[in-house]
């Protein structure tokens, strides 16, 4: 059975129905490419005899219609091909393309019955038909940039055509997905459809009655809406617009520069001339590293984490209907907000009901504000609100089938909720300590059933954060964290799993970081450089405005207590530039961050936030030390890369893609690397070790390099 | 150098506000600013044509009716000589000074003994991005951190930590300085711009505002803060780390005025001049071109002079007299602080500022400018240095002779 079969109705409309052998999804690559071509030929030759009225494109998946282009096919393209190679590259960038346009002007009208998930290629080829008939909710659009790529299969030129330059780049470099009925507002979808049936029976009718269909812009005197790229309404688009990407990607994301140059560029010239521009401009990025980053984490590793690479194989799929949460601060209150909006009955305790209901506020005006915002009706509230129970009483964690601690990092109370908990809790019930960095082996020490205890690794604030750290102590169950990682996926949230040790994976990771920041202050290298450095690497933040945000002192409170901690059990502790930095911080200049008006940053009532002049005394007094840029940006990156490894090499961590999807999603390591592993691949092995060798002449331990990556290096052998 | 490059002559237009509707010279072509110019010239010299090979004009928007070749467009049109060629030069706001060191160059080398060089602008007519351009292009203006000209000279203030209060009083005595030099009579190079019947259309630069103080600039909004709000702050930092925020301290009170001009300039080898009974008036000693970091794109002028110093074997102190092109107060106060010049030597008639900056023309306009003092005091030697779009940066140095 080949890709796509052509069936002939009584009408003369001819079908052409997308089905990939072994395949549960069609996808575009070197077998699409071959099947469209020879379909197409055989349509124009049915045309030119008169024995095609008309075409229906459809998917022979039920549910399902085209998830876009093979990235494992892209992904094993050489990346500095060529010369000989790139000009095939191109020519077969044009060939997948040139079907579409054969297609959209063979004289019969073409329509498209879109019947699931319509996506990248999908919709390209969609937008190649002259009626878009789309099944309620299914979700069309062209993704690709999210995973550092642009449509390449003329999606950049019909878009820009059909919808003008600013929602086409709107739309693209964003990567929306639209539901069917938003898409048709917006001239995406011509037309709704309840099934199937419905689907080819409408897209028919539309068929016979419009057997003179053109596309728009094969229509004398078609103008692209909003205009063009000289026009003078455009011109504030055209000249403010480069300079917006660039600040929002830091110009660190390839694909929103391509498309919106492609986009104006497209705009320009004719419709034909615009295919071979944005042939080029998609050759490009297909040749770019980050983009290779992008769609190895983006997509291959996410859609693995997702399957449940890191889950145990052979164990049924697990639903929380009730879910005990301990604890109504911040934390608790917003798991339990996203809880409750997943449908899942939510016991909310705290030592008050006062407290509880604290929490439980804390939801309600999250819901709120996005009814402000019109995302979320007063009756999906009330439902919400209705399903949280605001409690004091651990009798009502009876017969939760899990139940999250988000209590304080403090050992001795974590010991006391776990045995009061477990006192009630049905014998089967998780309980799951979410705590970001005590080790969990401890702490289960005060469970009864440690078989049934679990660390889940939560990011504040949780009704917004996309990760959940899973934490496997030394007696967790593979069934425990099994339906931990169900909860999480659940909750909407995306779970990575790692092994217990001090800081897990992200806490210790995300710390080398903000210690280089403390290390560099301390040193007296310029504040504004350390920060701009971290934005100029792709950081949402700072390792300095990080501090300010969690505030100086509860960072300086974390680490008397972590002091403590160590302390009492028997461990030496020795002070470091981040904890002699946060004493001076809040000790002797009394700026203990963000919420109390003065951090490593001022910030004026009626102004932008700016460094505190006052650093420079502190840590400068003799002038800033000069070091290269490129070197603090470096440590600020190493750092983290290193440690990463010796997660890796201590057991940890032990799936690559884990490792990038939760330095990405939970710590904001820079998204354009593909994550704290591949970061090292993209850099290349030897030269990542070379450099980390430099940094630790340099700048000390923290860049010495595990012997894992000495061993990976000398083979060449990738993090993947 | 092989052959001596003597300046015979520099003239140039009056300034016009450049304001549609509002400046004198609105009404004029640029085309008859050129002419007006080639007409004195020929007059005032009583200059054989014939023996002018070539004329270079420079302007920052060719298009339109400042578009192709305008230089030969205007000698065919005025009563030179056919055999005078012409050529339409564009760098940006060096182009009229770039005129003159290639008409120099030209001589120099032998290749030819008799060149006119000026530039052109009328701003009321043809404003500035008139012409379009490849920088604004979304691919191209990515790749090249392409921002707001006006924000690189807010950004060299911030660097270089001059305030508003600097850059305003800077203005302040640019104003004062050019009103003085106006009433005194001390532009001798300025031609009145006539009509088609002899008719004077504009005497006297038209921008000036002696009246101007540092409380009346203090009210004025910053010019550029738009921009730098807008997304090309961001970009700006992206190149300078070490900026935190910019501060927009430029205002149009102490930014290059807007305004219409023309300036011609007469270069010759010895023998030419003596063929014709003219006397030099100076010397080109040497000229430079630099390149320096285009998204502040400002900062040429002291690499600019420097270049052209070391290149005659001389250094700041040799020089008597500094014209600098003022496109932004901060422009100016870096050059003074890096070459450590003081305030009487640097722009001591005022500047663009006061007097405005036609783009193209500005070059060939402030050498005149620069000699006319230079004659005035009796000193040597003079330095005439701009900054320009890409971060170009030119110099001249002249000696009088």
């Amino acid at each position: 059975m080949g890709y796509i079969r052509l069936e002939k109705d009584s009408d003369g409309i001819v079908d052409l129905i997308f089905d990939q052998p072994g395949k549960t999804v069609n996808t575009m690559g070197a077998e699409y490419d071959e099947a469209m071509r020879a379909a197409v030929t055989e349509l124009k030759d049915m045309v030119e005899k008169g024995e095609c009225k008309g075409i229906y494109i459809r998917s022979g998946k039920p549910g399902q219609f085209f998830a876009g282009g093979d990235i494992k096919e892209l992904l094993e393209m050489d990346l500095k091909p060529s010369d000989e190679k790139k000009a095939e590259m191109y020519n077969g960038v044009m060939q997948t393309k040139a079907p579409l346009r054969e297609l959209e002007t063979l004289g019969v009208p073409v329509a498209v019955g879109i019947n699931g998930a319509c996506l990248g290629g999908g919709f390209e080829i969609s937008l190649a038909c002259h009626y878009r008939v789309a099944m309620n909710g299914v979700q069309v659009g062209l993704p690709e940039a999210m995973i550092g790529l642009m449509p390449g299969a003329g999606g950049v030129v019909r878009m820009t055509y059909l919808l003008g330059m600013q929602e086409a780049i709107g739309l693209i470099s964003q990567g929306k997905r639209l539901a069917a009925e938003k898409a048709q507002a917006k001239g995406l979808i011509h037309e709704l459809a309840e099934s199937e049936e419905e689907l080819a029976a409408k897209a028919k009718a539309w068929i016979k009655a419009n057997p003179e269909a053109k596309q728009p812009w094969d229509t004398e005197g078609y103008k692209i809406p909003g205009g063009y790229p000289a026009d003078e309404a455009n011109q504030g688009l055209t000249f403010f617009g480069p300079s917006n990407v660039m600040v929002q990607t830091k110009n660190l994301m390839p694909a929103q520069n391509a498309i919106f140059a492609c986009v104006v560029d497209c705009a320009r010239v004719d419709f034909d001339t615009a295919q071979k521009i944005e042939g080029r401009y998609f050759m490009h990025l297909l040749l770019n590293q980050i983009s290779r980053n992008m769609m190895t984490a983006f997509f291959v590793q996410m859609e693995a984490l997702n399957k449940g690479a890191s889950r145990p194989d052979g164990i049924d799929k697990t639903s929380v209907k009730k879910l005990g949460i301990l604890g109504a601060g911040q934390m608790g209150a917003g798991i339990a907000t996203v809880a409750a909006q997943k449908g899942i009955e939510v016991v909310l305790k705290d030592i008050s009901l006062a407290n509880a209901e604290k929490g439980k506020a804390y939801a309600e005006n999250f819901y709120n504000k996005r009814i402000e915002k019109k995302r979320l009706t007063e009756e999906a509230k009330s439902e919400y609100l209705a399903r949280i129970k605001a409690t004091e009483d651990y009798a009502d964690m009876a017969d939760c089938d899990l139940v999250i601690e988000a209590v304080f990092e403090d050992r001795k109370i974590k010991a006391a909720v776990t045995k009061d908990t477990e006192a009630v809790l049905k014998a089967d019930g998780v309980f799951a300590s979410n705590t970001s960095a005590l080790p969990i082996t401890e702490l289960a020490e005060a469970s009864s059933r440690q078989a049934n205890f679990i660390g889940m690794h939560f990011f504040s604030p949780a009704e917004k954060m996309p990760l959940v750290e899973i934490i496997r102590g030394a007696n967790t169950s593979d069934e425990t964290l099994a339906r931990a990682f169900d909860l999480a996926q659940q909750l909407g949230k995306t779970p990575i799993v790692v092994n217990d040790a001090p800081g897990f994976f992200t806490t210790r990771v995300i710390g080398k970081t903000v210690s280089q920041g403390a290390i560099m202050l301390e040193e007296g290298i310029n504040p504004v450089l350390i920060e701009s450095a971290a934005r100029d690497n792709g950081s949402p933040i700072g390792p300095l405005g990080a501090i300010d945000e969690i505030s100086q002192e509860t960072a300086y409170k974390n680490g008397q207590q972590a002091k403590a901690d160590a302390e009492a059990q028997g461990q030496k502790w020795e002070d470091n530039a981040a904890s002699r930095v946060l004493d001076r911080m809040v000790n002797e200049f009394g700026r203990k961050g963000k919420v109390h008006g003065a951090g490593y940053y001022e910030y004026p009532e009626n102004g932008q936030k700016h460094m505190w002049p006052g650093l420079k005394d502190a840590f400068a007094p003799n002038g800033y030390k000069e070091i290269p840029y490129e070197d603090i940006k470096d440590r600020l990156v190493y750092s983290q890369c290193l440690e990463a490894v010796r997660a890796m090499e201590e057991g940890v961590i032990e799936n690559v893609g884990d490792g990038n999807i939760g330095s990405i999603m939970g710590i904001g390591f820079p998204a354009q690397t593909g994550g704290v592993f591949q970061a090292i691949n993209a850099i290349g092995l030897q030269a990542f070790v070379e450099r980390a060798e430099y940094l630790h002449q340099q700048y000390g331990d923290d860049f010495a390099v595990p012997q894992l990556l000495k061993d990976r290096a000398a083979k060449n052998e990738l993090f993947l | 150098m092989a052959t001596e490059a003597f300046i015979y002559e520099a003239i140039r237009t009056p300034r016009g506000k450049g304001k549609k509707g509002a400046g004198s010279l609105y009404e004029v072509k640029p085309i008859d600013l050129v002419t007006n110019l080639l007409e004195t010239l020929k007059t005032r010299l009583d200059l054989d044509t014939t023996q002018v090979e070539d004329f270079i004009l420079a302007t920052g928007e060719p298009v339109g009716e400042q578009g192709q070749d305008l230089a030969k467009a205007a000698l065919v049109y005025s009563s030179w000589d056919d055999v005078t060629t012409g050529a339409q030069l564009h760098r940006f706001c060096a182009g009229g000074l770039d005129a003159v060191n290639m008409a120099a160059a030209k001589v120099a080398s032998g290749f030819e003994d008799l060149v006119a060089a000026g530039g052109v602008e009328s701003m009321s007519r043809l404003g500035i991005g008139a012409s379009g351009g490849a920088t604004g292009d979304p691919w191209v203006a990515m790749k090249s951190y392409f921002i707001s000209q006006g924000l690189g000279a807010d950004m060299l203030a911030t660097l270089d930590g001059f305030t508003r209060e600097d850059v305003d009083a800077y203005a302040v005595r640019s104003q004062q300085r050019a009103a003085h030099a106006r009433d005194n009579g001390y532009f001798k190079s300025l031609v009145p711009v006539k009509d088609l019947n002899g008719v004077t259309i504009l005497d006297h630069d038209e921008f000036i505002r002696p009246d101007t103080t540092m409380e009346g600039l203090a009210k004025l909004k910053p010019s550029f803060q738009m921009f730098n709000d807008f997304g090309h702050g961001g970009v700006a930092k992206l190149k300078y780390p070490q900026l935190e925020n910019i501060n927009c301290v430029h205002t149009p009170g102490n930014s290059s005025g807007i305004v219409d001009g023309a300036g011609l300039v007469l270069i010759g080898n010895e023998k030419a001049g003596k063929d014709q009974g003219l006397k030099p008036r100076a010397r080109i000693v040497s000229c430079a071109l630099v390149g320096t970091e285009p998204t502040i794109m400002l900062a040429g002028p002291a690499p600019a002079t420097e270049k052209a110093l070391k290149k005659a074997g001389l250094t700041v102190d040799d020089i008597d007299l500094f014209e600098l092109n003022e496109a932004f107060a901060s422009v100016v106060l870096r050059y003074q602080k890096l070459l450590g010049i003081p305030d009487e030597k640097i722009n001591v008639n005022g500047g663009a500022i006061a007097m405005g900056h036609p783009i193209g023309a500005t070059g060939s306009m402030i050498l005149g400018t620069l000699l006319d003092e230079l004659e005035r005091r009796d000193l040597k030697r003079g330095v005439c240095t701009l900054c320009a779009g890409g971060g170009i940066g030119i110099a001249t140095v002249i000696e009088r002779v």
